[in-house]
C-alpha cells in the first residue's frame, strides 16, 4: 500500500519537476527572442530614423531642383498653365450600337484628338 | 532518559480505565514494544520537520522559478540614452530638425594609466584637440571627462582599435537640420547637449523635450518648404544681382496669421551654427527693425480712409513741399499739382501721405498704429523678437513722416501682419509659426472695417497696374502691393541718399487675398539694368512678381484673366486708363 502510493507520488513528483523545468526553459527561450526581437525593432527604427533624415537631405528643395534643371524636360509651372474643365470645349460623339451599327445617341465628350 | 520514557508509558497507559489504577512504574508492555513506540514518535517528529524544510524548498523553488520569469527585461545598455528632443517639420511633414545616433568619446581619468601617452595615440586619430589640455583632461582625479563629442564613423573605429584603458564610447543623440541653410533662421539651433538656442529650437525648449517624452508627435510649423526655398531663391538672386548687404522676405497667410516662408538673409548652415560670420545670425525678418518707407502710406491711407477724413475721390494738394522745423517734405517723383487718394499712393506721394497723416492727428495715428500691433514688441514663436524704435516725443513733424514711413522703425514680420489685415478684410491675425490645424479661422481682432479693407484692395491694385509696383505684375493674377524705398540712417543720424532699403509689400490674388508677401532688399546698388536705380520698383517689386508666379501655382491658386469689376474697362495708355478710373471714382 504504502510503496504503491509512494511510487505515484515519486512519478507525479517527478512529472511535475520535468514540466516545471521544461516550462521554465521554453519561457527563457521566449524571453531571449523577445529581447532580440525587440532590439531589432529598435535597430529598424533607428535605421528607418536615420533613413528618413537622409531621405530628407537628398530632397531638399534646392537639389531637387538642380537635378530636375539636369535631368528633365519639364519647367515649373506657369499661371497661364492652369485651366479649369469647364474652359474645355465639348465635341458630339455619335453612339452606335454595337450590334446592327445603327445610332443610338449622341456622347458628349471632351475633345480628344484621336490618335 | 528513563524519566522520560516513564512519563510516555503513563500516557499511553491512562486511556486503559478498565484497568485498576497502575502505578508510574508498573511495566505493562515488553522492552520491545517500547522501543518501537519511541522510535514512532521520534520518526513523527522528523517527518513534521522535514515536511516544512520540503515545504521552504519547494516554496522557494516556486518563487524562484515561476516568479522571476515575470521580471522585465534588463536594461539593454549600461549607459542611458539623453533627453529625447522631438522632430520639427514644415507644413507638409517634411522634416526640418531631427536627431541621429553619434558616439561620443569620454574617458575615466582614474583609470588611466599614463595620461601623456593617450593623450599623443588620442591626438593622432583626432589632431583638432589640444594636447596641454586633454593631457591635464586626463591627469585628474575624476570618474568622467568628455573628451570628444558626435565623432564620426570613421574616428570611433579608428579610437576602438587604439585600445586605451579608460576611454570608452557613449551613445548620443546628434541633433541634425537636413535643410541647411534653408530654414535655420527660423528652427534655429541647439547646443551640443541639445538645448534650443535660438528660433523655434529656443521657443519650444521644453516643448519639444516633453513631446519627446509623451508621444514623439512632431512640431508641425506653418512653414511651407516649398514657398520658403522659392523666396530664398529669388530673395538671394536679387541680393548677388544689386550686390546688397541682405534682405528679408516673408508670405504670410492672410486668413489665419501663419507664415508660410521666412527668409533672412546671409544665413548660415544650422548644421554648423558658430561658424561663419556671427552677423550671419541676425534674423532681420523678426529681429531686425527698419523704416520701410512708403509702405506705410498703405496704412495711412486706411487709417484716414476708416476715421472717415477721406474717400476714395477726395485728396491733397501737393503742388509745394512742405517746411516744416529745419526739414523739408518733397515728393520722389513730384507732380506739383492736387492729387486724389489713389494718385497719392500710385505718384507715392510722401505730401500727400503727410498731410493725410496730420488730418487724422497724431493721437488718432498712434491709437491707429497700436491696434495693428505696430508699436508693441513683435508677437511671433522666436525669441529674437524686435521692439519698434518709437519717436519720443511725437511731435507734429513725426505724425507726418510716419505717415509715409520714416520715423517709425517695426520689424518686417509685424509689418507684413499689418499688411494682412489691411487686405483680408480688416482682421489682424497674430503671426505665428505653427500650423494652424483648424478649418475655423484663429482669433483675430477686427481692426478696420471691411469697407476700407475692399477700398485698400483696389488702392494697392492700382499701384501694381499704373505705379511703382508696375514691375511685381504676373501675368493671370491680380496683384495688389505697394513698394517702399527708405534711406537708411547714417552713423551721423542723418539720411544716407545711397543706403537704401527698398521693400515690397504685396497681397495676392487682390479680388481674394490668400497671401501676403514681403521682400526687403538691404542697401541694393543700382545696375545699368535698371538705369541705375536701386529703388524698391527695380528691385524688391519684381522679385516679388517672380515668387508670386512660382507660387500662384503651386498654391493652386486659379489665373485670373479679367479685369476686376470695380475698375472700368482698360482703355488706351496708363495715363488714360488711371484717369478713367478716377473719374469712376469721383462718379460714385
Amino acid at each position: 500500500m504504502m510503496t504503491r502510493s509512494g511510487l505515484i507520488w515519486c512519478v507525479l513528483a517527478l512529472a511535475a519537476a520535468v514540466a516545471a523545468f521544461t516550462v521554465k526553459y521554453q519561457v527563457r527561450d521566449l524571453e531571449d527572442t523577445l529581447a532580440a526581437t525587440q532590439s531589432a525593432i529598435a535597430d529598424s527604427r533607428e535605421e528607418i530614423h536615420v533613413l528618413k533624415a537622409e531621405w530628407s537631405y537628398l530632397n531638399r528643395p534646392e537639389r531637387l531642383a538642380e537635378l530636375a534643371g539636369r535631368y528633365l524636360e519639364l519647367s515649373p509651372m506657369a499661371p497661364a498653365q492652369m485651366g479649369s474643365l469647364i474652359d474645355v470645349p465639348l465635341r458630339e460623339v455619335p453612339l452606335l450600337d454595337p450590334l446592327d451599327g445603327e445610332e443610338t445617341g449622341t456622347l458628349v465628350t471632351f475633345k480628344v484628338e484621336q490618335p | 532518559m528513563t524519566g522520560d520514557f516513564e512519563r510516555v508509558d503513563v500516557r499511553i497507559a491512562e486511556p486503559e480505565v478498565d484497568r485498576a489504577p497502575v502505578s508510574a512504574t508498573l511495566r505493562l508492555e515488553g522492552a520491545v514494544k517500547e522501543a518501537s513506540d519511541t522510535c514512532r514518535a521520534r520518526m513523527f517528529v522528523l517527518a513534521i520537520a522535514f515536511c516544512a524544510a520540503f515545504v521552504v524548498v519547494g516554496g522557494r523553488l516556486v518563487e524562484v522559478m515561476a516568479m522571476q520569469a515575470s521580471d522585465g527585461p534588463m536594461a539593454q545598455s549600461t549607459v542611458t540614452a539623453p533627453l529625447g528632443r522631438a522632430d520639427i517639420v514644415d507644413r507638409n511633414g517634411l522634416l526640418l530638425a531631427t536627431n541621429l545616433p553619434t558616439a561620443s568619446l569620454y574617458a575615466e581619468p582614474r583609470r588611466i594609466i599614463d595620461p601623456d601617452e593617450a593623450a599623443d595615440r588620442l591626438i593622432a586619430v583626432l589632431p583638432e584637440l589640444d594636447r596641454e589640455d586633454l593631457v591635464a583632461k586626463l591627469s585628474t582625479d575624476r570618474g568622467f571627462v568628455w573628451v570628444q563629442r558626435n565623432l564620426t564613423p570613421r574616428q570611433q573605429a579608428d579610437i576602438h582599435v587604439l585600445g586605451i584603458p579608460g576611454i570608452a564610447f557613449m551613445r548620443e543623440e546628434r541633433r541634425v537640420y537636413p535643410q541647411g541653410n534653408l530654414t535655420a533662421h527660423v528652427v534655429g539651433f541647439t547646443d551640443i547637449d541639445r538645448q534650443g538656442l535660438a528660433g523655434i529650437e529656443a521657443h519650444f525648449n521644453r516643448d519639444l523635450q516633453s513631446r519627446a517624452a509623451e508621444d514623439d508627435a512632431p512640431l508641425e510649423l506653418s512653414i511651407d518648404l516649398r514657398f520658403q526655398q522659392i523666396v530664398r531663391e529669388e530673395l538671394a538672386a536679387t541680393i548677388e544681382k544689386f550686390s546688397a548687404i541682405g534682405g528679408a522676405g516673408l508670405i504670410l497667410d492672410v486668413n489665419t496669421g501663419e507664415v508660410v516662408a521666412m527668409v533672412s538673409l546671409p544665413d548660415f548652415d544650422a548644421n554648423r551654427p558658430t561658424e561663419g560670420d556671427p552677423e550671419a545670425r541676425f534674423n532681420r525678418a523678426t529681429l531686425g527693425v527698419y523704416e520701410i518707407g512708403s509702405i506705410f502710406k498703405v496704412f495711412t491711407a486706411a487709417m484716414a480712409l476708416d476715421a472717415g477724413v477721406v474717400n476714395m475721390s477726395s485728396g491733397y494738394d501737393a503742388s509745394n513741399p512742405i517746411q516744416i522745423a529745419r526739414f523739408t517734405i518733397r515728393d520722389y517723383k513730384p507732380k506739383n499739382r492736387w492729387l486724389s487718394l489713389p494718385e497719392i499712393l500710385v505718384y507715392s506721394s510722401n505730401i500727400g501721405a503727410a498731410k493725410m497723416a496730420l488730418d487724422v492727428g497724431a493721437e488718432g495715428q498712434q491709437e491707429f498704429l497700436r491696434r495693428i500691433r505696430l508699436l508693441s514688441e513683435t508677437q511671433v514663436e522666436v525669441p529674437e523678437r524686435g521692439r519698434p524704435m518709437i519717436p519720443s516725443p511725437w511731435r507734429e513733424i513725426n505724425t507726418m513722416t510716419i505717415g509715409f514711413g520714416h520715423g517709425l522703425a517695426v520689424t518686417p514680420v509685424q509689418a507684413a501682419a499689418a499688411f494682412a489685415a489691411m487686405v483680408n478684410g480688416g482682421i489682424l491675425y497674430q503671426p505665428t509659426l505653427l500650423r494652424w490645424n483648424s478649418d475655423l479661422p484663429p482669433p483675430g481682432v477686427q481692426v478696420i472695417e471691411q469697407e476700407t479693407s475692399d477700398q485698400i484692395r483696389l488702392l494697392t491694385h492700382l499701384v501694381v497696374l499704373y505705379g511703382s509696383g508696375r514691375n511685381a505684375q504676373v501675368p493671370g493674377y491680380l496683384i495688389g502691393g505697394k513698394t517702399g524705398t527708405a534711406e537708411k540712417l547714417d552713423s551721423r543720424g542723418g539720411y544716407a541718399e545711397d543706403r537704401l532699403l527698398s521693400s515690397f509689400m504685396g497681397a495676392f490674388p487682390i479680388d481674394d487675398p490668400r497671401y501676403v508677401i514681403m521682400l526687403m532688399v538691404d542697401e541694393p546698388q543700382g545696375i545699368p539694368e535698371t538705369y541705375g536705380y536701386a529703388t524698391a520698383g527695380w528691385t524688391a517689386a519684381p522679385a516679388a512678381g517672380r515668387i508670386i508666379a512660382r507660387i500662384g501655382p503651386l498654391a493652386g491658386i486659379a489665373p485670373r484673366n479679367n479685369r476686376l469689376p470695380e475698375l472700368p474697362p482698360a482703355e488706351g495708355d496708363a495715363d488714360e486708363q488711371l484717369e478713367a478710373i478716377l473719374a469712376a471714382f469721383a462718379a460714385r
